[in-house]
């Protein structure tokens, strides 16, 4: 796996967001062991210490768990998958929203424009939902 | 320093192996190509002689350049021996060189006995020794060689420290000039102390109208004296170079 | 815990000019650290003082609780910025040379670093290219199990497709219980690796942050900080 870095943005984030898009997409399902320090610095070519940190944050999240001498493993809990899936859901949303108001629609046209896409993504399943604007 | 050692032999490998058959092949000119000039055996005697003189004063040469570059090279500063070991190196370096050639020598000397020419030398009075020791000739002829190259190259190794520890132009002037200073100073002083006729560093053997060679006879109290000052002296030298390499000179 | 590297207002001068100029700071173990700086900034010479090969004019330097000197350089590794190995080595020669004199030489990892550097004992270090040299340099410092590793400028002279290889190399081979102190004025291919940052210029330190508190704080990268920083003045 590799992640595009963005070196203006913590980078422990951006492994926590990329472990937890892996969880949410069941990439990495419920339960399942997580990939060691060593074993994810030496594939992201990232210092350990950072991943070890990320998995800390993780922890103190509830969206890991370690098992003494066994290592990390994905939460079992389905309530925290789901509520992981509605926090990145929301952040989109949120970005998604500002980029619309700055483009000048309004809340009434961004739901009329969003359920529009959502149709013509139902029509050309797999077809690209590019900005069409009818 | 051992080790070091064994690095220093196995970088200068080739040129050591080029040097002594250069030194065979010399030797061999000299013992053949003389006959049908001159059948003297004093003028083979003397060549042979100055090869050997060439070629110990090529061994210091080397010895000095390898210290050099040793002490200037990151990946040997850089390994955890003190300085005094890239000393011990290049003394050991240079002592042992010079055995091998001075073993060389000695296998020529036994041709030379076997085939008659060491006593016809003798009695032409080629050379003259004044021996009165208990040890045996040749081992006296042998440990004041390489104790004279020993010394020598303490002085020798000091001024190459002194030379990196120097940043401006003119260095190897002022080495000249340094080893001169030192050299006489230390022969005036040895004579001052405990008399004598030496006048230079390189005492052990003085060659006399270029055939004689004369080793000093001297009784055993002031060879002692002598052998002490000057193992006090190369040891003032080597702890001063031990200060220029740990304080003064640069690493490339 | 013992920190494993501490200069206290650590100056040297070479001739008339300043190469470092009363600097203090430390290092703790297990850290990747950043010493970033133009060139001619002195990185080189706190490197080499650090590894025992220059002594300062004034100030205290402690590597490892001790003086820089025969015990510390058993026991930090050192790259140079030059090739440390002699031409007429091969690279067999070249690690050879590095078991003989450091005990901590693990032969197992450096078998394993010459694989992943695609270098043959074989290979003559003077027909090696500038980025194959770097990669034998690197092998010859990360073979060895030190307590503290200093490389300067590891990936001063070589291509981004090199670059990349020998980061990949650092983080896999460095050991995790130790510190490794990295000099390097190329920021925005390295920072990712860097736990903090230490900036010099003028031989003083101006800046020693943790490079995820840079950009949380400020959403800014190592590399733009460090140019806001170096544009100063």
């Amino acid at each position: 796996m590799t992640i595009e870095f963005n070196n203006n943005l913590p980078i422990y984030l951006q492994i926590m967001n990329y472990i937890k898009l892996q969880i949410v997409t069941g990439k990495l399902g419920p339960g399942e062991k997580i990939p060691s320090v060593r074993e994810l610095a030496s594939e992201l070519k990232i210092n350990p210490n950072t991943i070890q940190r990320t998995f800390q944050e993780l922890e103190r999240e509830g969206v890991a768990e370690s098992r003494r001498g066994l290592g990390r493993f994905v939460t079992s809990e389905d309530e925290k998958i789901m509520s992981i899936k509605k926090e990145m859901a929301s952040e989109l949303l949120e970005r998604f929203i500002g980029g619309m108001r700055e483009l000048g629609f309004d809340g009434d046209n961004i739901v009329k424009i969003v359920a529009e896409s959502v149709e013509d993504g139902k029509r050309e399943p797999g077809g690209s939902h590019s900005g069409t604007t009818a | 320093m051992l080790r070091l050692l064994k690095y220093d032999l196995k970088r200068d490998m080739y040129v050591l192996l080029g040097g002594t058959i250069a030194l065979l092949l010399g030797l061999l000119v000299i013992e053949l190509g003389t006959k049908s000039i001159t059948t003297s055996v004093t003028a083979k005697a003397v060549l042979s002689f100055m090869m050997y003189t060439f070629f110990g004063i090529l061994i210091l040469i080397a010895t000095c350049r390898g210290f050099q570059a040793n002490i200037c090279s990151i990946g040997r500063r850089l390994v955890p021996l003190g300085s005094i070991h890239y000393i011990g190196a290049a003394l050991l370096y240079g002592v042992l060189l010079n055995a091998v050639l001075l073993a060389i020598a000695g296998l020529q000397v036994l041709y030379y006995d076997s085939v008659g020419i060491l006593e016809e030398l003798w009695r032409l009075g080629a050379f003259t020794v004044n021996w009165n020791s208990s040890i045996p000739l040749p081992l006296g002829a042998l440990l004041i060689i390489l104790w004279a190259t020993l010394f020598l190259l303490t002085l020798l190794l000091l001024v190459m420290a002194l030379t990196e520890s120097i940043k401006f132009k003119g260095r190897i002037l002022i080495a000249l000039a340094v080893i001169v200073l030192l050299s006489s100073l230390i022969s005036w002083a040895e004579n001052h102390f405990f008399g004598g006729l030496s006048s230079q560093a390189l005492t052990g053997f003085r060659i006399e109208d270029q055939s004689q060679m004369i080793l000093p006879s001297q009784s055993f109290r002031t060879g002692l004296l002598r052998f002490i000052f000057k193992l006090v002296v190369g040891a003032v030298f080597i702890w001063l170079t031990v200060k220029l390499i740990d304080n003064r000179v640069k690493v490339d | 815990m013992e920190q494993l590297l501490e200069f206290e207002t650590v100056s040297k001068k070479f001739g008339s000019k300043a190469a470092l100029q009363g600097i203090s700071l430390s290092v703790n173990p297990g850290r990747i650290v950043g010493l970033l700086g133009s060139n001619g900034s002195g990185k080189s010479t706190l490197m080499r003082i650090a590894a025992g090969l220059i002594r300062p004019d004034s100030g205290k330097v402690r590597v490892l609780g001790d003086e820089p000197g025969v015990q510390s350089k058993a026991r930090v590794s050192f790259m140079p910025d030059k090739p440390q190995f002699e031409s007429w080595m091969t690279v067999g020669e070249a690690l050879n040379f590095q078991k003989d004199f450091f005990p901590d030489f693990d032969p197992d990892k450096s078998k394993r670093m010459l694989d992943f550097m695609k270098l043959s004992r074989k290979d003559k270090t003077s027909s090696l290219s500038k980025g194959m040299q770097e990669r034998l340099q690197l092998t010859l410092a990360l073979s060895r199990r030190a307590s503290l590793y200093l490389l300067d400028e590891p990936i001063g002279g070589v291509d981004p497709v090199a670059r990349d290889h020998i980061l990949d190399a650092l983080v896999e081979f460095y050991e995790e219980d130790s510190s490794v102190i990295v000099s390097t004025h190329l920021i925005a291919d390295i920072e990712r690796i860097f736990d903090e940052v230490l900036m010099i210029k003028d031989g003083s330190l101006v800046l020693r942050e943790d490079v995820e508190r840079i950009r949380l704080t400020s959403g800014k990268s190592v590399d733009q900080l460090f140019k806001e920083v170096y544009a100063e003045c």
